[in-house]
C-alpha cells in the first residue's frame, strides 16, 4: 500500500473513531432472529416441529405471582366442562379432597359477582380452561425476564442478593 | 455453606437460620432470605389499567415495585369484570419482558449508508428520522400524497390515532392510513352505518343479566371474550330458563355451554338469517307497531364482488360491484317477499343444519317473550357479505321490536381493546374522520378543518387505499414510504405470498416498522423502530360496550423504545409546511409558512393547551415531560370537540382518570347504558319514546339482502374449507403471549384440526406434517384430529398465531365490498402428507 | 425406613438413634435459637463452631445466636441439641426448626 493511501486511510480511521466516540450506539450490524419461527427465512416454508405431549407430573408449579392462577400439572385430555358436568370438579371439588388429595378449588371461586359466597362453585368460575391452562412439554424459545416480588425485594434489603 | 452458587441445602439451612431469627427478634442474618418482609418494603403500589388484549376492556390492577410490573389481578371494582381476567389476563405481568425486546432503532445498512438489502444496524433516533423523513419527502416528490400510507396499531390510544389520524390527513394530506381494526371491525361499522346511521351497539353488557335467550352467531366467545362468557354462563346456570344457542362452521369451546348447539356450511349464515326473519313474518310475530313507527324498508344492492383486484374474474363479473353500497326503497310487503323464499327447507338444504334446529333458533327471535341477546364477532365481520350478516341480524331485533332496551340487544363484539375507542370513534380509516364523519363529505371536512384550523381543502376528499388495497399498491410500487406501528400485517394479512411479502419487499419501496418485538412483519422491513407497551406510557382505549378507559403511565419504556406517540409527533418535526402541502393551499393561510408539521399540528393551542402541572405529578409521564405540555390531555380535548353534542360525547379528560370507565354518551357527568330509548339516552327527548337518531328520520332500516356464495369454494383440486381464526391462549399474532413460557407452553405451535374421517381417508394420524395448500400457498403444520375443536367432514381449521405456520400465505384476500374487510374465514384447500415424521 | 415429608407431617417422627447418610443424601436440617449472658457470647460461639455440622449464622450482641445444624455423620439432630443446650456459656437452646431434605 502506497504511504499516501496509507495516511488517508489512518486519517479516516481516525476520522472514524472520533465519529463513534460521539455517535451512538456502535454502527454494527444486529442481527435480528425470529426465535418464535426459527431459523427459517421468510420467503421459505419452515418445518412444523413435532407435536408435544402435556405435562403430567402432577406437581405444583410455582407461580410467577400470588394472583396467578396455577397452571395444570397434568392433562387434561378428554375432559368434559359442559351443561352434563365438570371433570376437574371431579378432583378439585371440596368434597372430593379428601379422596384425591388434589387442591381444592380457591374460596374466590365461590364468590359471586359481588363478591358473595355461595354454597358451591360459583357459575361464572364453571369454565376451568379459560384461566387454567396445562403445560405442554415444549421448550419456550424466548426466555422471559420478568422479575417476582420476592427478589426485588431480596434485593432492596440489607441481606444482599437471593439469586 | 458452600461457597460459589448456593444449592437447596444452603438454602434450606437460609430458611432455618431466617426463622430462628425472627423467633427470636433478630435483625435476619447475613444472606438470609425475607421470608416477612416489614410493611413498608411489603406494599405494592396498585394502578389501575384496562388489560391489553380483546375487546372486552376487562380492568386490572397492576403492582410495580422498583419500575417493574410484578403483578396483575383483575380489578374487583370494574363494572365489566369484577375481579375476573382470562388466562391471557393474568399474565399481563410478564408480556413487557421477553427477553429480545426491540430497545434501538435498526436501520438496513451496507458500508455505513442505508441499503435495502444491508443487515440491520443499530441507530440513534435522529439518523433513523432522516432516513425516514427522507424517504416519505421522496415518495411525496414522486407520487403526491397517495405515496405515503400507514398502517395502525391495535395497540394505539386514542391520542396516538388521533395523532396519526392528523399527522395523515392534514399534515400529508393523504387519506391512506388504516387501522388493523379494518381486518376485524369494518363490516360490523357498516353494518350500523346502513341500518342506524351511527356506529356503536346500543345496548351494554348490562344486557347480559337481563336476557332470557343468547344467540351466538359464529363467535367463539369462550375463547375469544372469555370475562364476557362468564357472564353469559353465570346467567345461564343461575336461571333455569335461559337458554344459549350457539352457531358455527364447526363445534368449539363456546358448544359447551350450548342448549342449541348449531354448525352450518360457510357462508350459508346468510340463508339462516333470512329464514328466521321469514319465520317471523309468516307466524305473524312482527311487531307492527314498533316496524312502522321505527323503521323503513331498503333493498340492497346485490352482486357486488369479493373485493378482489379489478382484473380477477370474479369481479369483472359482477354487475353491483360500482355501487355496492347502494340500495333503494321498499315496502314491508315487498321485503315479506323477498324473504319468503327462505323457507327453513330451503336454508337447511344450503346449510346443512336440520329444520328442526332451524325453527327452534327462529323461535328465540319470534316469540315475544324471549329477551334475546344475538352475539357476533369475526364469523359475520371477516365475510365477504359481512355487512349485509350485520344488517340481516339486526333485521331479526327490528322486525320483533327486540332492541334497545335490557336483554333485548343486537350486540357487535369488539376485537381489540382499540378498536371502538381509537379506529372508528377517532377515524384512523382511509375513509372516515372523527365521530363518524366521512373525508368525502364536505361539510364533514369543514367541521375537521375548522377544528384543526386548517385551510378549507387541507383533507382530501377521495378514500385513500385501506388495509388490503395498501398491500396491492406496495406490490404495484405506488405506495412508495409506508409507517406500519406496531402490527404485525405480513402475518396478519391475507394472500401474503402474492401481495403482502412482495410489496414489503418491492424496492421501490421504503418500510419503517414500529413493534416492541421482533416479528416477520419487522424483518421485512427497512427501518425497525422500538416501541412501548401498554402502561409504558400513558392511554386510553375504548371497549366493545362503550366504555372508554384510562391508565398512567406506570414504568419506563427499556433502552430507546418510545410510545407510538412520541414517534409521531417526533416525526412531525421534519416536515416543513411547504415540503407537504402546494402554494395555493399556503396561500390561504399563510401565517403557516416556515412551520413544521409538528407546530401547525400540535402546538396549534389546543393540543399544547395543558401545561405540565395538570399531569398527576405521582405518575410518570414521558411525552409530556420531552413535549413540555399535557399532550395526551390536549390530544383528547381537542378529539373530543369532534363528538360532544352530536351524540358521541366524552366525559371531560380528567374524570377518566377516576372512574373504571364511562360509556359515552356521557351528557352532564352520566353515563348511557342503552342509546335511542328516552330515558335513559340523553339525546331522546320526551315524548319521542324511541329514536334512532343516527338517521334524519329517526328510523332505523330493515335490508332485503340475498345469499350470494362465497369467493372460492372447495372444488375438485381444493376439496377443504379453511377457517383461520385465534385460540385462548395466543393473542393474534403471538409476539407477546408466545413470550410468555407458561403461554407459550399452554399452545406452543399451531396445528390444522380436522375430523378423524377426513384424516383417515387422507391415510394421515393424529401429529403426522402436512401441507396445507391453496392456490397462493402453502404451510406445513401437524395433524390434529382431537382437542377443543371438533370439524365437521370437509372443513380444517387453522389458528394465526405462528409466524412458524405463516397460514396466511393460503388465504385468499377476498373482502366484502362495502367495508373492505378481509374473509379470513372461507378459501378451499387442499392437505398432503409431507413427510411420515410423527 | 422409609423416609419423607408425608411421614414428617404426620407427625411419625424419625428415632434419635437412626444412622443418616453424609451430605448428598438424605440430611436432617434445623436451626435452633441459642441464649447466652452477653459477657459469654463469644466463648459460646467458639464452641459451637467446634461443633462439626453446627454453623452460626447470625448473632445478636444482647445474648442470642441463630445457629443451623446439619446432621452428618452418625450424631442426629437431637443429639447436637443437647449438646449445645449443656455448653456451659449456654443458658438455652431451643429448636426453632427442623425440616429433612431428601437431597
Amino acid at each position: 500500500m502506497k504511504p499516501r493511501q496509507r495516511v488517508v486511510l489512518l486519517a479516516l480511521a481516525a476520522a472514524g473513531l472520533s465519529a463513534l466516540a460521539t455517535t451512538l450506539p456502535a454502527q454494527n450490524p444486529t442481527p435480528v432472529p425470529l426465535l418464535l419461527r426459527g431459523p427459517t427465512p421468510l420467503d421459505q416454508i419452515a418445518p412444523a416441529p413435532r407435536m408435544t405431549p402435556m405435562r403430567n407430573t402432577s406437581e405444583k408449579e410455582v407461580r410467577n405471582y400470588p394472583e396467578q392462577p396455577p397452571v395444570i400439572p397434568h392433562t387434561i385430555e378428554g375432559y368434559q366442562v359442559d351443561l352434563n358436568g365438570n371433570k376437574c370438579l371431579s378432583c378439585h371439588a371440596r368434597s372430593r379432597t379428601g379422596e384425591s388429595q388434589a387442591p381444592m378449588i380457591s374460596i374466590t371461586h365461590f364468590m359471586d359477582r359481588d363478591g358473595q359466597l355461595l354454597a358451591t362453585i360459583s357459575p361464572r368460575r364453571f369454565f376451568c380452561t379459560a384461566c387454567h391452562v396445562p403445560q405442554h412439554e415444549a421448550k419456550a424459545p424466548v426466555p422471559n425476564d420478568f422479575v417476582d416480588i420476592d427478589t426485588l425485594l431480596a434485593r432492596s434489603a440489607p441481606g444482599g442478593v437471593r439469586r | 455453606m458452600n461457597k460459589g452458587r448456593p444449592n437447596r441445602r444452603d438454602f434450606l439451612k437460609l430458611e432455618a437460620a431466617a426463622m430462628a431469627a425472627v423467633a427470636g427478634g433478630m435483625a435476619t442474618p447475613a444472606g438470609a432470605q425475607n421470608l416477612m418482609a416489614e410493611r413498608p418494603t411489603s406494599v405494592l403500589a396498585w394502578d389501575k389499567a384496562p388489560c391489553r388484549f380483546c375487546g372486552t376492556g376487562c380492568s386490572v390492577m397492576v403492582a410495580t415495585k422498583d419500575g417493574r410490573v410484578v403483578a396483575t389481578h383483575g380489578d374487583i371494582k370494574s363494572e365489566v369484570n369484577r375481579g375476573l381476567n382470562c388466562v391471557k389476563g393474568y399474565f399481563l405481568s410478564k408480556i413487557m419482558y421477553g427477553h429480545d425486546r426491540l430497545t434501538q432503532p435498526l436501520l438496513r445498512k451496507n458500508g455505513g449508508k442505508f441499503d435495502k438489502n444491508g443487515e440491520f444496524t443499530p441507530v440513534g433516533w435522529d439518523e433513523a428520522f432522516d432516513v425516514m423523513a427522507e424517504k416519505f419527502k421522496a415518495a411525496l416528490r414522486k407520487q403526491g400524497p397517495s405515496g405515503v400510507g400507514m398502517f395502525g396499531s391495535g395497540q394505539w390510544t386514542i391520542w396516538e390515532g388521533y395523532a396519526a389520524a392528523k399527522l395523515f390527513k392534514a399534515g400529508f394530506r393523504s387519506n391512506n392510513i388504516d387501522p388493523n381494526a379494518r381486518h376485524c371491525m369494518a363490516s360490523a361499522v357498516a353494518g350500523f352505518m346502513r341500518t342506524f346511521g351511527i356506529d356503536e351497539p346500543m345496548g351494554c353488557y348490562d344486557d347480559m343479566e337481563a336476557a332470557d335467550a343468547f344467540v351466538l352467531w359464529g363467535a367463539n366467545m369462550a375463547e375469544m371474550h372469555p370475562i364476557l362468557w362468564t357472564r353469559v354462563a353465570d346467567r345461564r346456570l343461575s336461571a333455569p330458563h335461559v337458554r344459549v344457542a350457539v352457531l358455527s362452521t364447526f363445534e368449539q369451546r363456546s358448544f359447551d355451554l350450548a342448549d342449541l348447539a348449531i354448525v352450518f356450511t360457510p357462508q350459508t349464515d346468510l340463508a339462516i338469517l333470512n329464514a328466521i326473519a321469514n319465520h317471523i313474518i309468516k307466524t305473524g310475530r312482527v311487531n307492527r307497531e314498533f316496524v312502522d313507527r321505527h323503521t323503513t324498508f331498503k333493498r340492497g344492492q346485490t352482486d357486488i364482488g369479493y373485493g378482489l383486484r379489478p382484473e380477477h374474474p370474479l369481479q369483472a363479473k359482477a354487475t353491483g360491484a360500482a355501487k355496492a353500497n347502494d340500495a333503494t326503497d321498499m315496502t314491508f310487503e315487498q321485503f315479506a317477499q323477498f324473504v319468503s323464499e327462505y323457507t327453513f327447507e330451503k336454508a337447511s338444504a344450503l346449510s346443512g343444519v336440520p329444520v328442526n334446529q332451524l325453527q327452534a333458533l327462529a323461535e328465540i327471535y319470534a316469540d315475544p317473550k324471549v329477551k334475546v341477546m344475538s352475539f357476533w364477532t369475526m364469523g359475520f365481520n371477516q365475510h365477504t357479505r359481512g355487512v349485509w350478516c350485520n344488517n340481516l341480524v339486526y333485521n331479526l331485533h327490528l322486525l320483533t321490536g327486540k332492541i334497545a332496551e335490557p336483554g333485548n340487544s343486537p350486540f357487535s363484539l369488539t376485537g381489540q381493546p382499540s378498536a371502538c375507542g381509537t379506529a372508528r370513534e377517532v377515524g384512523t380509516f382511509s375513509h372516515r374522520l372523527p365521530a363518524d364523519m366521512l373525508v368525502a363529505n364536505k361539510a364533514h371536512r369543514d367541521i375537521a378543518e375548522r377544528i384543526w384550523k386548517l385551510p378549507e381543502g387541507t383533507i382530501p376528499a377521495q378514500p385513500g387505499y385501506h388495509a388490503v388495497l395498501q398491500s396491492r399498491m406496495l406490490k404495484d410500487g405506488k405506495l412508495n414510504a409506508y409507517w406500519i406501528q406496531v402490527n404485525n400485517n405480513l402475518q396478519a394479512g391475507a394472500n401474503a405470498n402474492e401481495e403482502t411479502y412482495p410489496g414489503y419487499r418491492n424496492p421501490e419501496n421504503f418500510i419503517v416498522v414500529s413493534d416492541a418485538y421482533p416479528t416477520v412483519t419487522a424483518l421485512a422491513a427497512d427501518l425497525i423502530l422500538p416501541a412501548a407497551m401498554w402502561v409504558e406510557k400513558e392511554g386510553a382505549y375504548g371497549n366493545a360496550e362503550r366504555r372508554t378507559q384510562f391508565w398512567h403511565q406506570l414504568v419506563e419504556a427499556p433502552g430507546e423504545s418510545r410510545s407510538d406517540l412520541w414517534q409521531l409527533m417526533e416525526f412531525s418535526k421534519r416536515f416543513k409546511i411547504e415540503e407537504v402541502w402546494p402554494e395555493d393551499l399556503l396561500a390561504k393561510q399563510p401565517e403557516y409558512r416556515g412551520k413544521t408539521l409538528y407546530e401547525v399540528l400540535y402546538r396549534n393551542g389546543q393540543v399544547d393547551k395543558f401545561p405540565l402541572s395538570d399531569a398527576d405529578p405521582n405518575h410518570a409521564n414521558q411525552e409530556a415531560k420531552h413535549f413540555g405540555f399535557y399532550v395526551q390531555k390536549g390530544l383528547f380535548e381537542e378529539y373530543a370537540s369532534f363528538g360532544r353534542g352530536h351524540g358521541h360525547d366524552l366525559a371531560p379528560f380528567d374524570a377518566y382518570h377516576e372512574a373504571r370507565g364511562l360509556r359515552w354518551p356521557v351528557v352532564n357527568g352520566k353515563e348511557t347504558r342503552w342509546r335511542f330509548r328516552e330515558g335513559l339516552d340523553p339525546y331522546v327527548k320526551p315524548s319521542e319514546g324511541l329514536k334512532f337518531y343516527g338517521n334524519p328520520d329517526g328510523k332505523a332500516r330493515i335490508f332485503a339482502l340475498p345469499y350470494e356464495p362465497a369467493a372460492e369454494a372447495p372444488d375438485a383440486t381444493y376439496p377443504f374449507w379453511l377457517v383461520t381464526g385465534r385460540v385462548l391462549e395466543h393473542w393474534h399474532s403471538g409476539s407477546m403471549t408466545r413470550r410468555v413460557p407458561e403461554l407459550y407452553r399452554a399452545f406452543p405451535e399451531a396445528v390444522c384440526f380436522m375430523h378423524p374421517d377426513d384424516a383417515q381417508a387422507l391415510k394421515l394420524r393424529r401429529g403426522d406434517e402436512i401441507k396445507v395448500e391453496s392456490r397462493r400457498g402453502y404451510i406445513r403444520t401437524r395433524v390434529e384430529t382431537r382437542g377443543r375443536n371438533k370439524m365437521p367432514r370437509g372443513v380444517v381449521f387453522v389458528p394465526w398465531f405462528d409466524e412458524g405456520q405463516l397460514i396466511n400465505r393460503v388465504t385468499l384476500d377476498a373482502t366484502d365490498p362495502i367495508s373492505l374487510q378481509t374473509d379470513f374465514k372461507k378459501c378451499a384447500v387442499r392437505l398432503a402428507l409431507v413427510g411420515d415424521a410423527r | 425406613m422409609t423416609r419423607d415429608r408425608r411421614q414428617f407431617i404426620r407427625g411419625r417422627w424419625i428415632p434419635q438413634t437412626a444412622k443418616l447418610p453424609s451430605p448428598g443424601g438424605t440430611a436432617e436440617i434445623a436451626s435452633i435459637l441459642v441464649q447466652t449472658r452477653p459477657e459469654r457470647l463469644a466463648a459460646a460461639e467458639a464452641a459451637i463452631d467446634a461443633i462439626a455440622g453446627a454453623e452460626i449464622f447470625g448473632r445478636d450482641a444482647r445474648g442470642k445466636l441463630v445457629v443451623v445444624l446439619e446432621a452428618v455423620g452418625s450424631e442426629p439432630i437431637g443429639e447436637m441439641l443437647t449438646r449445645i443446650s449443656l455448653l456451659p456459656d449456654v443458658i438455652t437452646a431451643t429448636l426453632v426448626y427442623h425440616a429433612i431434605d431428601a437431597g
